[in-house]
């Protein structure tokens, strides 16, 4: 093994394969800051510059682009609340809210040091793993992948927000959204209206930045002012180091989340997605004190990001050993391997093991130089907090655009972008939990496929497995725990509650009407929407019609109940529709968004992005055109040079041409 | 019918205005863009981005060619962009794995007429079956597969070609067997192999030698039963670059039946593998582009197939040398295949059905 590891090294560290490691890592930590751009497309734009490159510097600078990735996506979830790659999801919970309080450095500090930590700790694991790695995988077949799916499922307590209701309704509703499209089983198309787009189901990168990124735009764009609400003073300034120390005084959460990410990533067809919230769900279900998560924990951020990174260790490895790639970039690198000669399988372990461990040495080296380099850059980046929000609102719009767009180079990307903005403007408005809708967008497809493999292999049988008896076992008592919680905070808040106050100040949760309000109508509306889902679903033979009909049918009481409950508390604070509409500035935002997406039907698409660009800053600014110029000229050239050349992207035709 | 006599109008109109300085290769200057129906780093990418890679210098003019691309819908919204919305300029050229299927069955997601496309040639792909040894009661060799307790197939839906060839060809042996549809992809199908969830795949040659063989082959988990055949010159024939050892389905058929095989499941069989099997990608030219274009593409897919540089670098990068049909062949083979009789199609439909019933 020692040996293996000396010219392992030999292969890293041998001229060009340490320049093109550093290329890497330049490439993967800009990939990772721009919502929308990941590992997966650095992949696929590097793979063709390694087919004429020898192994080692060809895997360093793939290698080293994809491990950063995940490094660099912290500083637009915290800065912005905007994942940066979907492994960052539940970064925001907590890194936003402390980037809005002027502890964004704090938090840049913590992610850092844990993603490096992280990233290591997948590289031993993958290291050391590789003699117990052939059983583990081996045993997760589809019916272990059902509980691992419910498992994730129920950790929806943990992210459910304002009030457990709508945080099932939420889930239930991303469950449903999540069935659009092909039946696992293949022949039938659900949803789709005919709508060829749909027929795959609606892609994850539109929806969570429609979700996401929509809303913060708006906001930004409404309020004017910057991320961060107050400039904290300067003794009591949280800084970066603030952050490692964090990261040190939570090393037991951190190991744990390591050891999570590694074998998340492991499993393959899991994938990066979902890491994140599992590992979120982990550090909220494990901590005594967790009344602060989704207010600005620190440990919320540091619980994901440790995962996120220490995945790709554990991804490589049913890659390389069997040849089964479990994420789209594994599939482009096992292309690469192919490329370079060499086959996965049992060969990597014996014969090839320098190069395994070439592709360890990389892993460390790459996490341990990506973290550094952001918690140099970060400083500087950190103060895109203090920006005035409008300064900011065209280039932010700009990458949400394109990170949308590279999904499939369709306008169905787009649409989708825009009416999942409005959407996640509506939720957040109604205090409807967004994380817990995306939780179940991606879980849907997983549980609902592997239990109808499952259910075709072994009948009922499966639920009978070893795996999925453990497993189904901690399904019950993470439910278990998370209703003795909820009561147990129930009869403290009663307690508390029942003293001083008259019966008709209490709110559920302290909220103000018009959230209250618009739930109540956001909850009509799904249900109405789920109840024609159920409708549909009549048309399908039953292993089609099992999945929708039992998120659908749940979702029409769970979604009334909401707007029930809600608009009862209405009943003595009755709501203006001006406040219901919110400000004019929200509509005109999203009407905005609207035109490009329309102009783009017209126009070249780049001429349509920089145009909206440019006239959004000189009526939002106030007729600062050198400042519209300078943003219309750099849009420009990153979409033209940097999107339309080097990303390969398609542009939409159009209908009036020069 | 009417608008392709329209495109072509146009499009004679538009090649006879630039035709003017007729000495200048028509792609000098310009950018190819090679148009790609799955997403980055799959087999048709890789093959494709291999094949883009070198064909440019065969093209006169030596267009900038650059890959794009378009995932969606199992290839269909690529393959519907090229026939209806890509440009007839001659700019941008597919390489498909092609949906045959949809047009064979009407599928209306399909909404464009394959035979109106350019065609500029098609790329052999022959998908190698091959199930566990263990499966009882144990196999060691092609022949023992007609002794085979009841296994499970794996599949990915079952109104695709491969899904299609799979049950067809095990229905034809007589083979009891079941098919488990809805795995989402070759990597997921082959780890249930892998895990004894399921028996039997089918994987296209290049993922078959450069993954299967050192990861189940070698190390003896499964062993190869047959290869679709390919028809060349009238005659079925085995894959290039696939080992002798493995029987085409054709022969293993005559070996265990003592017959060739006939019937309307037999020709529906080899309607879809004629098709899917020796123009497994299919390159084309929107409908209505410049002749000039497709001349010369064809021209330069003629020279790339006898191309030293490319045949080395295709066997180091997907062990095995992609087998072009050319031209007027790939158009002949589509319309003689694509054009079914309508009992043959409704023999396709109840098939289909028959899968998605259960």
């Amino acid at each position: 093994m020692f040996d293996a590891l000396l010219s392992g090294a030999s292969l890293v560290f041998v001229w060009p394969a340490p320049a093109l490691l550093l290329a890497g890592i330049c490439i993967g930590l800009c990939l990772g800051v721009v919502p929308g751009l990941s590992g997966l497309t650095g992949m696929s734009i590097l793979l063709p510059y390694t087919f004429t490159m020898e192994t080692g510097p060809a895997m360093a600078f793939l290698l080293g682009m994809f491990s950063v990735t995940t490094t660099s996506d912290t500083l637009a979830s915290v800065l912005l609340g905007v994942p940066g790659t979907a492994a960052s999801q539940a970064t925001i919970l907590d890194g936003f809210p402390m980037a809005q309080r002027g502890e964004a450095p704090r938090a840049f500090g913590a992610a850092f040091t844990v993603s490096a930590i992280g990233g290591v700790l997948g590289a031993l694991g993958l290291a050391l793993s590789i003699p117990i790695v052939k059983p583990l995988i081996m045993s997760f077949a589809a019916p272990e992948f059902v509980m691992l799916g419910l498992l994730g499922l129920v950790m929806v307590g943990s992210l459910s927000g304002r009030s457990i209701l709508t945080g099932l309704a939420a889930a239930t509703f991303g469950l449903l959204i999540s069935m659009v499209g092909y039946a696992p089983q293949g022949a039938i198309p659900r949803y789709d209206f005919g709508f060829i787009y749909l027929l795959d189901g609606l892609p994850l990168v539109p929806v969570v930045l429609g979700l996401f990124a929509v809303p913060e735009i708006i906001d930004l764009s409404r309020h004017g002012r910057s991320i961060a609400r107050d400039r904290p003073s300067s003794e009591n300034r949280a800084t970066l180091f603030d952050g490692v120390k964090d990261a040190g005084r939570n090393w037991w959460l951190v190991l744990r989340c390591g050891a999570l990410g590694t074998y998340i990533g492991m499993l393959p067809g899991l994938g990066g997605a979902i890491v994140d919230w599992i590992a979120y769900g982990h550090a909220v279900q494990t901590s005594r004190n967790n009344d602060n998560f989704g207010k600005g924990d620190v440990r919320g951020v540091i619980a994901p990001e440790t995962a996120n990174n220490a995945a790709k260790g554990g991804a490589l490895i049913p890659t390389l050993v069997f040849g089964i790639p479990g994420s789209p970039p594994m599939a482009i690198l096992l292309g690469a391997f192919l490329i370079q000669g060499l086959t996965p399988g049992p060969a990597m372990l014996s014969y090839h093991l320098d190069v395994t461990m070439s592709l360890v040495i990389i892993l460390v080296i790459a996490n341990v130089l990506g973290a550094i380099a952001l918690m140099i850059w970060s400083k500087q980046l950190a103060r895109l907090a203090y920006v005035p929000g409008r300064m900011l609102v065209p280039g932010v719009t700009l990458f949400v655009l394109m990170g949308a767009w590279m999904t499939g180079n369709q306008m169905g990307d787009w649409i989708t972008l825009v009416a999942f903005g409005g959407l996640g403007v509506v939720m957040k408005r109604a205090g409807w939990s967004r994380p817990a809708f995306i939780l179940g967008f991606i879980i849907g497809p997983i549980i609902e496929t592997s239990l109808h493999l499952a259910m075709q292999i072994h009948g009922f049988s499966w639920l009978t497995r070893p795996a999925c008896l453990v497993l189904g076992g901690i399904v019950v008592l993470t439910v278990a725990t998370s209703v003795y919680r909820e009561v147990k905070k129930r009869r403290a808040k009663t307690e508390a509650d029942a003293a001083p106050k008259r019966a008709s100040d209490q709110w559920i949760s302290g909220d103000p009407p018009s959230v209250a309000a618009t739930s109540a109508i956001l909850g009509l509306i799904v249900a109405a929407g789920a109840a024609f889902a159920v409708w549909r679903s009549f048309e399908w033979p039953w292993d089609s019609r099992f999945f929708p009909l039992f998120s659908a049918a749940p979702l029409v009481l769970l979604a009334l109940g909401a707007a029930v409950r809600d608009a009862a508390t209405l009943r003595d604070r009755p709501v203006g529709v001006a406040s219901l509409a919110g400000d004019w500035r929200d509509g005109a935002t999203l009407l905005w968004l609207t035109a490009i997406v329309l102009l783009s039907y017209l126009i070249y698409q780049p001429l349509a992005i920089v145009l909206a660009m440019a006239s959004y800053t000189l009526i939002a600014l106030k007729g600062r055109w050198k400042l519209a110029l300078a943003q219309a000229v750099c849009g420009w050239l990153i979409l033209v040079f940097v999107f339309g050349r080097l990303g390969g992207v398609l542009w939409h035709p159009t209908l009036i041409s020069f | 019918m009417k608008s392709r006599g329209l495109v072509l109008a146009c499009a004679f109109a538009v090649t006879t205005a630039v035709g003017a300085n007729a000495q200048e290769p028509f792609y000098e200057g310009k950018r190819l863009d090679v148009l790609i129906n799955y997403s980055a780093g799959g087999s048709t990418d890789i093959e494709g981005r291999l094949v883009a890679k070198h064909l440019a210098k065969h093209i006169p003019g030596h267009p900038e060619v650059i890959v794009r691309n378009m995932p969606g819908a199992g290839g269909l919204v690529a393959t519907n962009h090229l026939g209806e919305a890509a440009a007839p300029d001659g700019l941008t050229v597919s390489y498909f794995t092609a949906v045959y299927e949809y047009q064979l069955l009407e599928d209306p997601a399909l909404t464009i007429d394959l035979r109106d496309l350019e065609v500029i040639g098609g790329v052999e792909g022959v998908p190698i079956n091959y199930i566990r040894k263990d499966a009882a009661p144990g196999i060691e060799n092609p022949e023992d597969v007609v002794n085979a307790e009841p296994f499970l197939a794996a599949g990915l839906r079952p109104t695709i070609s491969k899904d299609l060839l799979i049950r067809m060809s095990l229905d034809l042996l007589d083979v009891p067997h079941r098919v488990i549809t809805g795995f989402k992809g070759n990597a997921p199908a082959r780890q249930a192999v892998q895990q004894n969830e399921v028996q039997f795949y089918s994987e296209t040659i290049p993922a078959y030698m450069s993954v299967v063989v050192p990861t189940m082959v070698e190390p003896g988990i499964v062993v190869p039963l047959y290869q679709h055949e390919v028809w060349r010159d009238g005659k079925p024939m085995g894959g290039e670059g696939v080992p002798d050892s493995i029987p085409t389905f054709y022969d293993l058929y005559k070996q265990m039946k003592g017959k060739e095989p006939s019937g309307q499941l037999w020709e529906a069989y080899d309607t879809i593998n004629r098709l899917s099997t020796r123009m497994l990608r299919l390159i084309a030219l929107p409908p209505g582009s410049p002749p000039e274009a497709v001349d010369d593409l064809r021209q330069a897919l003629a020279d790339l197939a006898k191309d030293e540089e490319f045949q080395r670098d295709a066997m180091k990068s997907l062990n095995f040398v992609p087998v072009f049909v050319l031209g007027e062949e790939a158009e002949a083979v589509m319309e003689e295949q694509l054009n079914i009789s309508d009992e043959m199609r409704q023999f396709l439909e109840n098939y289909v059905a028959e899968a998605s019933a259960n």
